[in-house]
């Protein structure tokens, strides 16, 4: 049987998705019991969406990348 | 425009010395590179840890045998770059460290495991709905920004870039197990600080 401490510490892994039959079973049978359980992995779950939309790797834009390029290569040129 | 659209082509681009070649590479790789490196040992070196990387990777390029995509190749070699700058200045948090349990989560619960205090509820349903918090979003991107490196290089390369937890511990190389555990740790500081904010209005203290 889950605890509640097993769900919070487990919370990443069932909301990868790679979980086992056996704990997707047993996940389900403490969810339908516990309502704090239930509240807690769904606002884990919206904490990860969440945090997706943060941060997003910008685009370079074509000036920049030939600058850099340029100074890449003339530092490789002094090394060699 | 010469075509670069696989690693073959760009990698044959790049050992020539093609002006074109090197372009496209910093195009496609460096904002990527450089959010890393960010992510792991923040502002001050980062640009120089980048410009070291590419140095590397590019004299030993003749030797990439494609066991990996080059992007997770250039990666693998920023964050080396970054941690032995790291562990030169003594500044790389232990993986015991950053993996321990979460010291915000186990006062939560009492000795057989049932939470002693509750989670709130947030009354909120989607992302967007979170997100639409101005104040929020400073809040989670200054915690994301002061999570210790392999912590929030992890969450980045996760959440922020889509590697797979098997690619990203070959990128830190840290094993899968640890990789799992440093996703956790920084989704669950994330959780607290949302939770905090909820329930106050205000930033919870890093």
């Amino acid at each position: 049987m889950l605890s509640c401490r097993d769900v919070s510490e487990g919370a990443s892994h069932f909301i990868e998705g790679e979980t086992t039959l056996m704990e997707r079973f047993n996940l389900r049978l403490h969810l339908i019991i516990c309502s704090h359980c239930r509240r807690f992995l769904k606002q884990f779950r919206l904490t990860t969406s969440a945090s997706r939309q943060l941060q997003q790797v910008p685009e370079m834009n074509e000036e920049t990348a030939a600058s850099q390029a340029t100074v890449l290569k003339s530092k490789l040129e002094d090394q060699s | 425009m010469t075509d670069f659209s696989t690693d073959e082509s760009l990698i044959a681009a790049l050992l020539e010395g093609s002006d074109a070649g090197f372009v496209h590479a910093v195009k496609q790789y460096q904002p990527s590179m450089n959010q890393l490196a960010l992510s792991i040992c923040g502002e001050a070196i980062s640009d120089e840890v980048v410009q070291e990387a590419w140095l590397s990777a590019i004299r030993s390029l003749s030797r990439f045998e494609g066991r990996s995509s080059l992007k997770t190749w250039l990666l693998r070699i920023v964050a080396n770059e970054a941690k032995s700058r790291l562990r030169r200045e003594n500044r790389l948090t232990s993986l015991d460290a950053l993996t321990q349990d979460d010291e915000g989560f186990v006062n939560r619960f009492d000795e057989r495991g049932h939470w002693s205090v509750y989670p709130s509820d947030w009354h909120v349903s989607s992302p967007d709905e979170l997100l639409s918090s101005d104040q929020l979003q400073q809040c989670l991107n200054t915690l994301i920004e002061a999570l210790p490196d392999l912590q929030s290089a992890t969450l980045q390369l996760k959440e922020q870039q889509n590697f797979s937890l098997s690619e990203i511990c070959n990128i830190l190389d840290v094993s899968e197990s640890n990789v799992r555990v440093l996703l956790h740790r920084a989704r669950q500081r994330l959780y607290r600080c949302i939770e905090h904010f909820q329930a106050t209005g205000e930033c919870s203290p890093t």
